[in-house]
């Protein structure tokens, strides 16, 4: 027994060394690709880069909107101001890892002044914090495991493994940076497709039940403890809902009368454009602004209610 | 608990300590390894813990009365009781709904009378267990087991607990009784079986799947090549899965210092369908053969007793692996390739010799024959996995069409490379017991082996996910 413990704790020991000598090595590999906040839809690489930055913003596709596409360099012209895009995209993360992505940063001894939170309602009734893929594209930062250990989360066993395990997938190792989502600066909507709008509510929110939706209910919880911690940071929070071709969504009351209880904090704003009619041309879907459209919002909308501020 | 899972990870180091911790107090040991089965099998649901209790008393106490009694009518119908309670328990939980709708379907009445249960994971493969137990002990062939505590860890031995193989008490139950002393060199083989059922499952049959289920569900829209590569890419599942689980089982046994019977004996290297059955799912294969096929009468008697058996054991074997009738006429498939084998009494050819050796010519002949069984055994896949039989045949049909010779409209060529692999491995290990023995290699050499399939297992293996659909519309 004893030869059998010192042999498998040995090649133990031999196999750790060798995947942690690979990660070590593919990490670097990935570093010398380039990747950035507006190239890919992770956010790790672009941590470290600067200290400080005027804007962060966070949310799940359309805060990263504001990046993809040539999308970013518009955001910081368009705002004269230097912008962290924490958001993520691809149904993958939920409010919680939303909150701890602004923890690590400021872990990391990052700054803002404002935080925009591009606060899309599907991301407050859906159970995104369950999503085991959130970090899959992230570089592998030991501490970030060790930050995101402390912080907790649902699923976070699944959501850690896979972590780790997406270092290893040829997905992960092959990927390059690229002007991902270009289409979003040519593709326009022509009219509104209530089939389709109708399918994509079901994706999004399931059966929603507002007497009984315990969702909600704990990503209003979520969102009040982090706007109790952000304010403590000396922070400004911007809550903002981007319009949409469809007006509200689902479950929209509930919502708005929590954001608007919310933003009666110092320091917390919200603003919701989801009944804003736009053209058509100025959607590459149904709820996402492309180019021109995003354009339009920073200009028109956006950028007056930060200069106001 | 599944094997390729967070828990399973944790609960086997832990459960293997404690069980050779214990190794001076043999009963201990059981009580302690049935408790883990319990805690592995509830881990998924523990309500269906009773049923495994239910169906181990119901064959304890049968086997107990057996070998009691001298009268042969009473031990007949004790024999009776234990397969009606076993196959009755199947019946009510795997093919009530089954046999409820296909009776709507033939009479016509409204089927409302089907209920909504959940199938228990592992039923068919416990009760088939216990089952063999009862026979052996009623043909005399194994006496009752008066401890309660060991009858109850064969039963449940949780390494092939949900997907066997399924233990003969013959071969089981006498190593549950005697104490157990830990092996080095049988530990260490059982690493390298658990590992090489891992790379099976999650890189072979993992992978193989998300081609399958895209080939499969739209096979409407695919030229016949892509619809033949479907056929092939499942053969691999099907086979990575199932005998990946296997050696996991068998391998995490060996830990536990008990040997299981081989399970899968390279399948695809057979040269004729009735090689393929003698090497595939062996521990099913020979319970039909001891239980049902040699009562019947086996491969004796006149030609069309001959037809009869041979198709009523592939037809059952079909039904055992689902209710639905696209088992059915896989069995019966299978059944018609193997008859011709029966009839001109060549079922026994390809026995002894050793697949690939011998001069040239013998090689082509083996060769061809190998290709050509696994093109049968392919067409007969495509009934396990089609939803309908209308759906099977029209795959079929399409296969063998003009498109066949275009170009596959999907080509995984990263999962075709990991097949070679695997049966470029298997090829050259066909003598040893499993796949990856190694044993020719020096030491050094074998860990570099084994860290280089761990690292194939994490780059190309598929992982648990809860992934969010996007909502992009």
């Amino acid at each position: 027994m004893r030869k059998f413990i010192k042999s498998l704790l040995l090649f133990s020991t031999i196999v750790i060394g060798g995947l942690l000598i690979f990660l070590f090595l593919s990490n670097e590999y990935m570093a010398r690709k380039g990747f950035n906040g507006w190239n890919s839809e992770q956010n790790l690489f672009q941590i470290n880069q600067v200290k400080h930055y005027d804007l962060a913003i966070l949310g799940i596709s359309h805060a990263r909107n504001f990046s993809r596409g040539q999308n970013h360099f518009i955001t910081e012209s368009k705002l004269s101001r230097t912008v962290l895009n924490l958001g993520i995209g691809k149904g993958r993360c939920g409010l919680n890892e939303q909150n701890f992505y602004l923890q690590y940063t400021l872990n990391r001894g990052l700054s803002f002044d404002t935080i925009i939170y591009v606060i899309s309602p599907p991301l407050m009734y859906g159970d995104l914090n369950k999503a085991s893929n959130t970090f899959d594209d992230e570089a592998f930062r030991v501490n970030f495991i060790y930050d995101y250990l402390k912080f907790g989360g649902e699923n976070i066993g699944q959501r850690l493994s896979s972590y780790v395990l997406s270092k290893f997938s040829l997905s992960y190792l092959s990927s390059r940076p690229e002007n991902i989502w270009l289409d979003i600066q040519t593709k326009e909507m022509e009219k509104v497709d209530s089939g389709a709008v109708e399918e994509g509510f079901k994706l999004a929110y399931g059966d929603l039940n507002m007497s009984e939706n315990r969702e909600f209910d704990y990503n209003k919880g979520l969102l009040r403890d982090f706007v109790d911690n952000v304010v403590g940071e000396d922070s400004d929070i911007m809550f903002i809902v981007t319009p949409t071709m469809f007006g509200e969504w689902p479950g929209h009351i509930e919502f708005e009368s929590f954001m608007l209880e919310l933003s009666e904090s110092p320091h917390v704003s919200y603003y919701d454009f989801s009944s804003l009619e736009l053209p058509a041309s100025f959607f590459y879907d149904h709820h996402h602004l492309n180019t021109q459209g995003h354009k339009y919002f920073l200009d028109s909308l956006l950028n007056p209610l930060i200069k106001r501020r | 608990m599944l094997f390729n899972s967070v828990e399973y990870l944790i609960f086997l180091p832990v459960v293997f300590s404690i069980y050779w911790l214990l190794a001076k107090r043999e009963r201990l040991q059981n009580l302690f390894l049935l408790f883990s089965s319990y805690i592995f099998y509830g881990w998924w649901d523990w309500r269906f813990l009773g049923l495994i209790i239910f169906s181990s008393i119901v064959d304890y106490v049968i086997a107990l009365e057996i070998e009691r009694t001298d009268n042969i009518s009473l031990r007949k119908s004790l024999v009776l009781l234990s397969i009606f309670t076993n196959i009755g328990i199947l019946g009510v939980f795997k093919y009530y709904n089954f046999f409820i709708d296909s009776l709507s379907a033939v009479i016509g009445f409204n089927n409302d009378l089907t209920l909504s249960i959940i199938l228990p994971v592992g039923i068919s493969f416990y009760t088939f267990q216990t089952l063999s137990y009862t026979i052996d002990v009623s043909r005399g062939r194994l006496m009752a087991e008066r401890n309660l505590v060991t009858f109850f860890t064969y039963v449940s031995f949780f390494p092939q607990l949900v997907a066997g193989p399924i233990e003969r008490a013959v071969n089981l139950l006498p190593q549950f009784k005697v104490k157990r002393k830990f092996e080095y060199s049988l530990a260490v083989d059982g690493c390298r079986q658990i590992l090489w059922g891992f790379f099976k499952k999650m890189v072979i049959a993992d992978n193989c799947a998300i081609f399958v289920n895209q080939i499969f569900s739209g096979y409407d829209s695919f030229n016949g090549s892509t619809l033949a590569l479907g056929a092939v890419l499942f053969a691999f599942q099907i086979y990575g899965d199932f005998s990946g689980y296997s050696d996991i089982a068998i391998g995490t046994s060996k830990l536990f210092g008990i040997e299981l019977m081989k399970n899968f004996n390279f399948p695809y290297f057979s040269r004729d369908i009735p090689e393929f059955w003698r090497r595939w799912h062996i521990s099913l294969s020979s319970w039909f053969r001891d239980y049902l096929y040699i009562p019947l009468g086996g491969s004796k008697g006149r030609s069309v007793f001959k037809i009869r058996n041979v198709i009523l054991i592939f037809v059952i074997s079909g039904i055992w692996h689902g209710a639905n009738w696209t088992f059915v006429f896989w069995g019966f498939f299978n059944a018609i390739f193997f008859i011709p084998f029966i009839l001109l009494n060549r079922n026994r050819e390809n026995m002894d010799r050793l697949v690939g050796v011998g001069d040239f010519w013998r090689l082509v002949k083996d060769w061809s024959s190998m290709g050509l069984t696994f093109g049968f055994t392919c067409i007969a896949w495509v009934f396990f996995r089609s939803s309908s039989i209308s759906d099977a045949f029209d795959y079929i049909s399409r296969i063998f069409s003009t498109s066949f010779f275009e170009k596959p409209d999907i080509i995984p060529l990263v999962v075709l490379i990991l097949i070679m692999f695997l049966l470029i491995v298997e090829w050259f290990q066909r003598r040893e017991e499993y796949g990856f023995r190694m044993q020719f290699m020096r030491k050094e050499l074998r860990w570099l082996t084994y860290f280089f399939v761990i690292m194939l297992i994490l780059v190309f293996g598929v992982f648990e996910k809860t992934e969010f659909i996007y909502f992009a519309f």
